[in-house]
């Protein structure tokens, strides 16, 4: 009587050890779950902006000032000529160009409604100059913001 | 008898719960520690400021010319940085950031705004000889 009332202690202290044991493990699966999908939303961010460096760098739009540049010509040139390019960028929005510096104010050069999502880089937005014998690149910086 | 048993049991127990304290301690130790990685947007955001034409030159000439002569027109560049937020709205969801260009051992431009604390993300770029480091700590736990 008394072995088994020992056996059955201890079965209860094994049971609540198992138990303890499994809230610790939960604890730290919890922790390592939500660090796993901050890290997820990190490069989803990364991925997103990473698609509009290469937006940015469309022979269309882009210019070779340097790796992520708009010229600021050919963004005037698709908002004249904006209903002729109407699903070009595939599942592209809007696009608008929001300038920082030196001056403010934005371009829209694409504009076929609204979208769902909404993403946006910082890009250099440059217009060619025009010196002596040469062109030199004038660039600002601008957000880049694309609707999808 | 019981008191005894009782006691072996509290015991055991303890050894137990303080094995596996450490065991979850251990756990956590186990993970590696990241490595501080350059943050796309943040790198994107540095390369546009360097090549943002400033009167005649470019903020990386500005970099330059500090190196070697003045760091005058660098220092008043440093602010397009936060005009550059404040268009993002990003300005909102910061505690503080802080932009800091090393050449070789000596610190060149070390500027800092609001508070140092929170979730951080950081960008590093090369210029000429120097090095531009950005770093933003966000008041949000999600970025």
């Amino acid at each position: 009587m008394k072995a088994q009332l020992k056996i059955q202690e201890m079965a209860f202290v094994l049971l609540a050890l198992v138990l303890l044991a499994g809230m610790a493990f939960i604890f730290f699966m919890t922790v390592q779950k939500s660090n796993l999908e901050k890290e997820s939303e990190n490069i989803k961010q990364q991925m997103v902006i990473s698609i509009l460096d290469r937006f940015a760098n469309m022979q269309e739009i882009g210019c070779s000032a340097n790796a992520i540049c708009i010229d600021e010509d050919k963004a005037e040139i698709i908002k004249k000529y904006q209903s002729d390019l109407k699903g070009s960028f595939q599942g592209v929005k809007n696009i608008e160009i929001v300038k920082i510096y030196p001056s403010n104010g934005k371009i829209v050069p694409y504009s076929i409604g609204e979208g769902n999502q909404s993403y946006s880089t910082y890009v250099n937005l440059c217009k060619q100059e025009k010196l002596v014998s040469s062109f030199q690149w004038d660039c600002g910086l601008a957000l880049l913001k694309v609707e999808y | 008898m019981k008191t005894k048993a009782q006691e072996e049991i509290m015991g055991f127990t303890m050894i137990v719960v303080i094995v596996m304290v450490i065991g979850v301690i251990f756990m956590f130790l186990l993970i590696p520690n990241k490595p501080e990685r350059s943050n796309l947007e943040l790198e994107n955001l540095l390369n546009a400021w360097l090549n943002t034409n400033v009167g005649e030159d470019r903020v990386r000439d500005s970099i330059s010319e500090c190196e070697s002569f003045s760091c005058e027109s660098l220092n008043k560049e440093i602010p397009i940085i936060k005009d550059a937020f404040v268009a993002k709205g990003t300005i909102n969801t910061i505690n503080g950031w802080s932009i800091n260009i090393t050449y070789s051992d000596k610190v060149l431009a070390n500027y800092s705004e609001g508070k140092m604390i929170g979730n951080s993300k950081a960008a590093f770029v090369p210029v000429s000889s120097s090095l531009v480091k950005l770093k933003v700590w966000y008041a949000d736990s999600n970025n």
